[in-house]
């Protein structure tokens, strides 16, 4: 991980300390909301349905079991004991007061932690791959990138009030599990043939209103051109892109309107144009966040040459045989070690997800008491470090192999050993009409209602994905799932869009309209059909985005809204 | 899943606002305070009161008590007409932090105590 | 009216209508023509940029080009209905001064103004490389 350098901690110091004085101000009402709200918005404190909400950032998604302590002590000491993860990675208190957000601001800064820039028109939370640095199919690790973004971003004088938001995702591996066509700047990490790590810009990605894909803008950007480059792509939409209507600021819609290649071209002149003396150092600085990387030694014993590895299937089943587990307890740790253990490139090691997604219980949220027990898991045998996905879930990414049953025992006893990761009640639900001020339908109770009717019949539908947004913003990436879910206000009334086929990898791809929404009620049983029908209809080995594409939109309609309506509609 | 369908008209109205402090939704009732309890909000009958009500909350976010005070339709036995308050005033329609209670009085302590015991012996 | 004017090194004195005539204006609140007119500038003379407002960001990036473009001027001026956090920003993207009316100093006081550029706020990962005109020390040292 990461560690902080004294310049680092002194700018989240002085931050707190900002904080502090303007919480003040507002008190004394020196300040009125209306010059608070902007100032309180830089630092991640919203005003939802309920009560303020504060939204902290976990840059790339990476915890120390340290900050996760931290986390408990906040849920429990200023809030209702519990936290929210988010698609972005970072966390969300609901319940804090506003006198006590400097407090809580100075307790993450004793953690090297901090909620600056998880609001406004400016360049947001970086994610990245979960399994950044320990997947086995990873080129390029891209945490050090993602810090040295986190850097240049934070506080950046020019782009402070962008048109919109601004998000970036990054990987180092041909399988994308960052979702990178799905951003406003995705960056894809390779080596090239001399070996030097080399950039994919990916523009104009995004979901909400207007969703897009994005698409390929410039490829294999030398890393000492890439702080240059991503700065001309900003100042370029920072000074073009729309200010008169929020739903078209985003930079997918000033790439759609300008056009590819004249974008380019703007962006090229723009490049042109930087001052190359402020990036002078910015491979130096590269090169000085590597050196604060504190990788775990994971050379002990026990590691087999990759030639004479086996597959990894091969491996879980003899990992399933251990020693240590009861005949009645065969089955549920088998079920664990195939839906939640992932391969690592260490290959004593492994990659534990740990499944939020408790069929019934709130996708992403977290009790204190399972904060403080991930914790000492991932000190006892994770080497202190834990990330969070943007499917809601963590990850622990180095378990060593022989720790497993051991870890698998504890996540039992947190209710966290949930045999569940990549099957359809894995699901992305964002807070919706329950705290949202935003949300036009509630998400949670629709996804509890799902998770609790599929759970019989969605063993074996690995890869088909439920995303659940409670509005047109999209923020639980309902374009891009197997069955997306659309909450809407129809008259007062909660009313829910079917999508299907959408996917947020490599193949990215935004699912398609069925037709009219449907009652809250319809909801889950609709689901299981889907899924009953998939399981029914696919070919061996078929994933359901294969099924769907191959027999189209015509039978999915069919068990959606029943024979007879389709054929009264057609 | 609750019932939305909501079919009465908006017979009377409420002032509805976030406290400053605690950012909690509050009402306004007859006296011009604010309080958390909804059965103790003013209940508006017409337009006149509710103009007057809203001075009310204009005045008392000048003052920093609340923020964004607006007014909420409501039915004849006072509820909210729609959703959106109705969950406000209810707060979240689900549980959440369910197992919050069952997991501190009974599993992590041991868990912690090896870690305890761990980081004594490093000490 | 009379006029302030806020120097990075956090000094303040009155300025003239003259001292403004001596400045040549760009209005930032018009990017395009603000950077076309910004070629024609004389770089051996001040200039003063006129910024949007607080929440237009595309000052910022007018300025920072107006920065680069007069490298070799010591005063980039910038004026227009200012708030004390955009000068904290318009310092960070190359501003030397603001000029700022009676009215907005009052009503701010000396204060809020001089907070905006004190080296606490000033704080930031972006290094400036023009620091021969008008440096920020609080600025991350890079390498």
């Amino acid at each position: 991980m990461y560690q902080y350098d004294e310049f680092d901690q002194a700018l989240v110091d002085q931050r707190c300390l900002e904080f502090r004085d303007q919480v003040q101000r507002r008190l004394t009402g020196e300040l009125s909301e209306d010059e608070f709200k902007p100032l309180r918005l830089m630092n991640g404190l919203y005003l939802q349905l309920h009560a303020y909400m504060l939204r902290v950032a976990i840059p790339y998604g990476v915890l120390s079991a340290e900050q996760m302590n931290k986390l408990a002590f906040i849920a429990d000491k200023y809030d209702k004991g519990y936290g929210h993860f988010t698609t972005r990675q970072n966390i969300q208190f609901n319940w804090p007061q506003l006198a006590e957000t400097p407090d809580i601001l100075e307790a993450l800064a004793s953690v090297q932690m901090h909620a600056i820039q998880t609001s406004g028109n400016c360049i947001r939370n970086i994610t990245t791959d979960p399994f950044a640095g320990v997947a086995a199919d990873e080129e390029v690790d891209p945490r050090p990138i993602a810090e040295w973004l986190r850097q240049w971003s934070t506080l950046h004088p020019e782009f402070r009030y962008l048109p919109r938001k601004f998000k970036f995702a990054i990987t180092g591996s041909a399988n994308d599990r960052a979702a990178i066509k799905l951003h406003d700047i995705g960056l894809r990490l390779k080596r090239n043939d001399a070996g030097e790590t080399v950039v994919d810009v990916w523009v104009g990605g995004g979901q909400g209103r207007t969703p897009k894909i994005a698409q390929l803008f410039k490829p294999a950007v030398a890393l000492s051109e890439l702080l240059p480059y991503l700065e001309a792509i900003l100042r370029v939409y920072n000074l073009y892109g729309r200010r008169d209507n929020k739903y078209k600021a985003r930079i997918k819609i000033l790439l759609a309107e300008t056009g590819l290649e004249k974008l380019q071209a703007q962006v090229e002149e723009a490049y042109a144009a930087i001052n190359r003396q402020e990036f002078a150092d910015s491979l130096a600085d590269l090169e000085r966040i590597n050196g604060r990387f504190i990788q775990p030694d994971l050379t002990e014993s026990g590691a087999i040459a990759d030639a004479e590895r086996p597959v990894w299937a091969m491996r879980l089943n003899a990992l399933a045989n251990h020693s240590d587990i009861a005949p009645q307890e065969r089955k549920h740790y088998t079920e664990w070690l195939t839906q939640c253990v992932r391969e690592h490139s260490h290959s004593a090691h492994a990659s534990v997800v740990i499944s939020l997604k408790k069929h019934g219980d709130i996708p992403g949220d977290m009790t204190s008491a399972q904060m403080r027990g991930v914790a000492d898991i991932a000190q006892s045998y994770g080497y202190n470090e834990i990330r969070v996905t943007h499917r809601q879930n963590l990850v622990l990414p180095q378990v060593a192999i022989h720790d497993l049953v051991s870890v698998w025992r504890a996540l039992q006893q947190l209710k966290l050993a949930v045999s569940n990761v990549d099957l359809p009640s894995d699901i992305i639900a964002c807070p919706g009409l329950d705290y949202c001020a935003l949300a036009t339908a509630r998400s949670i109770p629709i996804a509890q209602d799902i998770a609790q009717t599929i759970e019989k019949v969605e063993s074996g539908a690995q890869g088909m994905t439920v995303n659940i947004s409670g509005c047109i913003n999209a923020c639980a990436h309902h374009h891009v799932a197997s069955i997306g879910i659309l909450g809407l206000d129809r008259g007062g009334v909660e009313n829910y869009q079917i999508t299907l086929g959408g996917q947020s990898d490599q193949a990215a791809r935004l699912g398609d309209r069925m037709g009219p929404g449907i009652a809250a009620d319809e909801v889950a049983p609709t689901v299981e059909r889907i899924v009953h029908f998939y399981k029914q209809e696919r070919l061996t080995g078929e994933r359901f985005n294969e099924t769907y594409q191959r027999l189209g939109k015509a039978p999915f309609k069919s068990v959606i809204y029943g024979e007879e309506h389709v054929a009264k509609t057609a | 899943m609750a019932n939305h369908d909501v079919k009465s008209v908006d017979v009377s109205a409420l002032v509805i606002a976030n406290d400053l402090l605690s950012g909690r939704s509050v009402y306004l009732t007859e006296t011009g305070d604010w309080t958390e309890r909804v059965e103790n909000a003013w209940q508006l009958p017409d337009d006149q009161s509710a103009e007057r009500a809203m001075k009310y909350a204009k005045t008392a976010e000048d003052e920093n008590q609340i923020i964004g005070a607006y007014l909420v339709a409501t039915d004849t036995t006072g509820r909210a007409v729609h959703i959106r308050e109705q969950l406000r005033v209810n707060g979240p329609s689900v549980q959440f932090a369910p197992h919050h209670e069952l997991i501190n009085s009974t599993t992590t302590q041991p868990l912690s105590d090896a870690h305890k015991s761990l980081v004594d012996e490093l000490v | 009216m009379s006029l302030k004017l806020l120097s990075i090194d956090g000094s303040v004195r009155e300025l003239s209508l003259e001292d403004m005539a001596h400045s040549q204006r760009l209005d930032a609140t018009d990017p395009e023509t603000a950077l076309v007119a910004m070629r024609k500038l004389n770089l051996h003379q001040p200039v003063t940029v006129t910024l949007g407002n607080s929440a237009d960001g595309r000052s910022f990036s007018v300025l920072s080009q107006v920065r680069q473009h007069c490298a070799q001027q010591k005063d980039v001026w910038v004026t227009g209905n200012l708030l004390p956090d955009q000068i904290t920003l318009a310092f960070q993207c190359g501003a030397t001064a603001a000029v700022i009316d009676a009215e907005n100093w009052e009503r701010r006081g000396e204060f809020g103004w001089r907070n905006a550029l004190s080296p606490a706020t000033q704080l930031g990962y972006r290094a400036q490389v023009w620091s021969e005109v008008g440096s920020i020390p609080a600025l991350r040292k890079t390498g």
